[in-house]
């Protein structure tokens, strides 16, 4: 009887997870998959944008620097036409994944399926080979399609969710969904609504299961689980300012009791029976939502509700402004208020947030390059995208080197994402680690196919400071050359 | 002169009530079936019980050399585990952005020593150490070096580093020194953490205060007390303390979490966010026993212990007693109890 599994054993169903839906690994995205969900209405521009590049950088460097994980020399060509055109180009539905790239995930992807295909039931030796083969397709997708995605802005977005709606690598069973919600949450959804990305993370076996709202029941009495409640509200929507109290996260778990999953076939699964309204049932409201009777609709209803609250605006505003504009932007700055405007009347659309903050250059301060975002250019301007075989013989010195630089992707071991601010990658230890990681680069980390007769101009986009410039001329091997350009102080920064 | 403190912290909300189990059946009477069981338990001091798992610690407790402060927390905090650790980290005003060992630390003797203060596990300095340039935080101490090969070395990096005014220049500044000075570093191979901190404080390269996260606390569901995730955290734990307390002289342990657990269990088979939590010192130094006010499982604070104890009292009396520090300097705002946890 379906509906009177416990928790118990919904996740040794999980755990045992093999070839089932939730855990198939996934295919790519079709080469020729529609880019963004919505199109994005042209915004009004801000009235003091300017459009002041930085002196002696190229026009567009700026832009595709931080919009994109390495500026190209096609997409510095493309940014320098502007911000609308830079934004077209990549919202556009035709614009399709480089077919080496579709490859390259393909068999990441494929990799994890052989391994999740193992019988594995009781055999704890299986069972962590199943697991580093999760953890192994998790964290190898993401900085694969990070270096080699054509879909740039799709994966800056992507990347900047995975750490705002995270699920963690750290933890089992929720390693073993985190590929499949890579794939079909986060980068499916990460130019659309937000409203909807919301409703599908809720949906989601992975965070369903890493926040455990998978055994939340509230029937009869019983306790319902907060995790998830409570971090829907404080990390997802209004943030810990957002105005609920302690009596809210016990209601918003009642809401959203019986929210689980199904232990075949891994998919959401509304279990009623499990469901009660709690408090709410007597009346009174959360964040000004009141139920309308219970069931699923209503959590369907208050996760819509939650994502058009302005309190949710001005978080995840102020958050992508900390990603995109500047580390030490404020809660109330302006042009917070500004997106914010921006996200209500876009019902929800991310695309014209970023589009926004991608015409305030004028805001724009110092970004450091985060280890993904550092590793990924290290990638994108060393050299072409590697076969499968060569990632995969890259694979050991990549992992090592994002593990030694403190992020590897999806593996933060708490539900608040990987911090944002140059103050928490910076320090002596991060620093030498940096070193190190520019020197695996500059020689491919040990599989990668390289572009010959490196140039700093050449992987930096620029040209070189007096440092660097003198740096070079002492050393002999492109190794070198790559390794100094890639420890730079100008390479840091996005 | 100031001693070694090497500080543990607990992240995801330790359950108190499962490691350290008050006497009687008044943890049963609270929790019924969900309560750590009192068969198999170890003696710890006044009829309070360990964990069966806490072997080490129950051995140290016998000697006198452990001190329990339950029910302890920074009054005032939500059950958010990101305020009630910055909380913890700060043991200050929320207008003060650094930690207590980082306000320790610049305090003392700044610039003798890049690794005044050390965290091992990851790169990103805790918060704990906010406030101090003497710090090196590093996933693995044995890193503290140049991949040997291609153009890096401390004189390319000094050279393209010099002029550089940007938001990495003082990273790159202590990285140089850091590597000037970590020769003497021995890590053995794949030691852990601990290990990690014993070769470091071994090294007599002017180490003072060490920390060390153990994650995977957030107990929401299936708790495990006995053959499941608590009981192989506590065996960490036990391990992890025992490693330093042996291996380095004069050390003290400060093991903290941002909170307890919720008294009455969720349906899940676990425990939601509560307040009032155990901390726990150990060393030398340490005058044993169960301190501060116990308020029992009866008077609830919301369905969780109350926060009887301030933690920002034990930081004080640790800050003045181990590290020589003034209190009001590493625990500014902090009322003036002592729970006497220190010689």
């Amino acid at each position: 009887m379906p509906l009177e599994l416990d928790r118990r054993q919904v996740l040794a169903a999980l755990a045992a997870c093999g070839v089932t839906a939730a855990c198939r690994p996934v295919a790519p995205p079709p080469p020729l998959a529609p880019v963004a969900t919505i199109r994005p209405r042209p915004v009004p521009p801000p009235p003091t944008t300017t459009t002041t590049v930085p002196a002696g950088l190229p026009a567009g460097l700026p832009l595709a620097r931080r919009f994109s994980f390495g500026p190209t020399p096609d997409l510095v060509a493309g940014a320098a036409a502007g911000v609308d055109a830079f934004f077209d180009a990549q919202l556009d539905p035709r614009r399709s994944e480089h077919p080496a790239t579709s490859a390259l995930v393909l068999d990441i992807d494929a990799a994890w399926a052989a391994a999740a295909t193992v019988p594995a039931a009781g055999d704890a030796a299986a069972m962590g080979a199943r697991r580093r083969a999760a953890a192994t397709a998790a964290w190898s997708r993401s900085i694969a399609l990070s270096a080699w995605s054509n879909l740039q802005l799709r994966q800056v977005a992507a990347d900047f969710l995975s750490d705002h709606l995270h699920v963690s690598i750290a933890e089992q069973p929720s390693v073993f969904l985190v590929p499949t919600y890579d794939d079909q949450v986060i980068r499916a959804g990460a130019l659309g609504r937000f409203a909807d990305l919301l409703l599908a993370s809720a949906r989601s076996a992975a965070m369903l299961v890493y926040l455990d709202n998978a055994s939340s029941r509230a029937d009869r009495g019983r306790t319902p689980n907060e995790n998830y409640s409570r971090e829907l509200l404080e990390l997802h929507t209004v943030g810990a300012s957002g105005g609920y109290d302690e009596a809210d996260v016990v209601e918003v778990a009642h809401v959203l009791s019986g929210w689980s999953l199904d232990p075949n076939t891994r998919r959401f699964v509304f279990r009623s029976a499990w469901h009660d309204l709690g408090p709410l049932e007597r009346g009174g409201d959360v964040l000004g939502w009141r139920p309308s009777g219970g069931g699923v609709a209503d959590g369907e209803s208050f996760l819509n509700h939650l994502a058009r609250r302005p309190a949710t605006a001005r978080f995840l505003c102020w958050k992508l402004a900390r990603r995109f504009v500047s580390d030490t932007i404020a809660t109330d700055d302006p042009l917070v208020a500004d997106l914010a405007t921006t996200y209500l009347r876009e019902d929800t659309a991310i695309a014209p947030v970023l589009r926004h903050a991608a015409r305030r250059s004028d805001r724009w301060g110092p970004k450091v390059r985060r280890p993904i975002d550092l590793v990924s250019a290290a990638l994108r301007a060393g050299g072409p995208v590697p076969t499968p075989e060569q990632f995969r013989a890259a694979q050991p010195q990549l992992r090592g080197t994002l593990d030694t630089l403190g992020q590897l992707p999806w593996d933060w071991p708490a539900p608040n994402g990987y911090p944002e601010s140059a103050g928490a990658w910076s320090g002596a230890g991060a620093m030498i680690a940096r070193w190190n990681a520019a020197t695996a680069a500059g020689t491919g980390f040990g599989g990668l196919p390289l572009h010959p007769g490196p140039t700093p101009r050449g992987l930096l986009g620029h040209e070189p400071g007096p440092a660097l410039a003198t740096a070079v001329r002492s050393v002999r091997g492109e190794g070198a050359i790559r390794s100094l350009t890639f420890a730079s102080p100008e390479f840091q920064l996005r | 002169m100031s001693s070694p403190l090497i500080t543990v912290f607990l992240r995801g909300g330790l359950d108190g009530l499962s490691l350290l189990r008050p006497p009687g059946d008044e943890l049963d009477r609270a929790r019924g079936g969900d309560a750590l069981p009192a068969a198999g338990a170890l003696p710890a001091v006044a009829g309070w019980t360990l964990h069966p798992s806490a072997t080490a610690l129950s051995a140290r407790a016998g000697t006198g050399k452990v001190a329990f402060l339950p029910a302890s927390g920074v009054p005032g905090v939500s059950r958010s585990h990101f305020d009630a650790q910055a909380a913890v980290e700060r043991c200050a005003p929320t207008t003060e952005s650094t930690g207590f060992l980082g306000r320790a630390l610049s305090a003392g003797p700044v610039g003798s020593s890049p690794f005044r203060g050390v965290a091992v596990g990851q790169p990103q300095t805790p918060a704990l150490l906010r406030g101090s340039t003497d710090v090196v935080a590093a996933s693995s101490l044995s890193r503290i070096q140049l991949r040997p090969g291609g153009g890096v070395t401390s004189t390319s990096m000094a050279a393209l580093w010099r002029n550089d005014r940007g938001p990495l220049a003082s990273s790159a500044t202590g990285a140089l020194t850091a590597l000037a000075r970590s020769g003497g570093i021995q890590v053995p191979p794949g030691a852990d953490e601990a290990g990690q901190l014993v070769a470091l404080f071994g090294a007599g390269v002017g180490a003072e205060v060490g920390v060390v996260n153990i994650g995977g606390w957030d107990h929401h569901n299936q708790i495990g007390l006995v053959d499941g995730s608590f009981d192989r955290l506590v065996t960490q734990l036990d391990g992890l303390v025992e490693t330093l307390l042996a291996g380095i002289p004069g050390v003290t342990v400060l093991v903290l979490s941002e909170f307890g657990r919720r008294v009455a269990g969720n349906d899940s088979g676990g425990f939601d966010h509560g307040r009032g939590g155990l901390a726990i010192v150990a060393g030398d130094r340490v005058r044993g026993g169960v301190a501060g006010d116990w308020p029992g499982l009866v008077d609830l604070d919301e369905g969780d212990v109350r926060t009887a104890n301030d933690l920002r009292c034990l930081v004080a009396e640790v800050g003045e007693r181990v590290l020589q520090v003034d209190p009001g300097r590493i625990a500014p705002g902090a009322p003036s109890t002592r729970f006497g946890v220190l010689v």
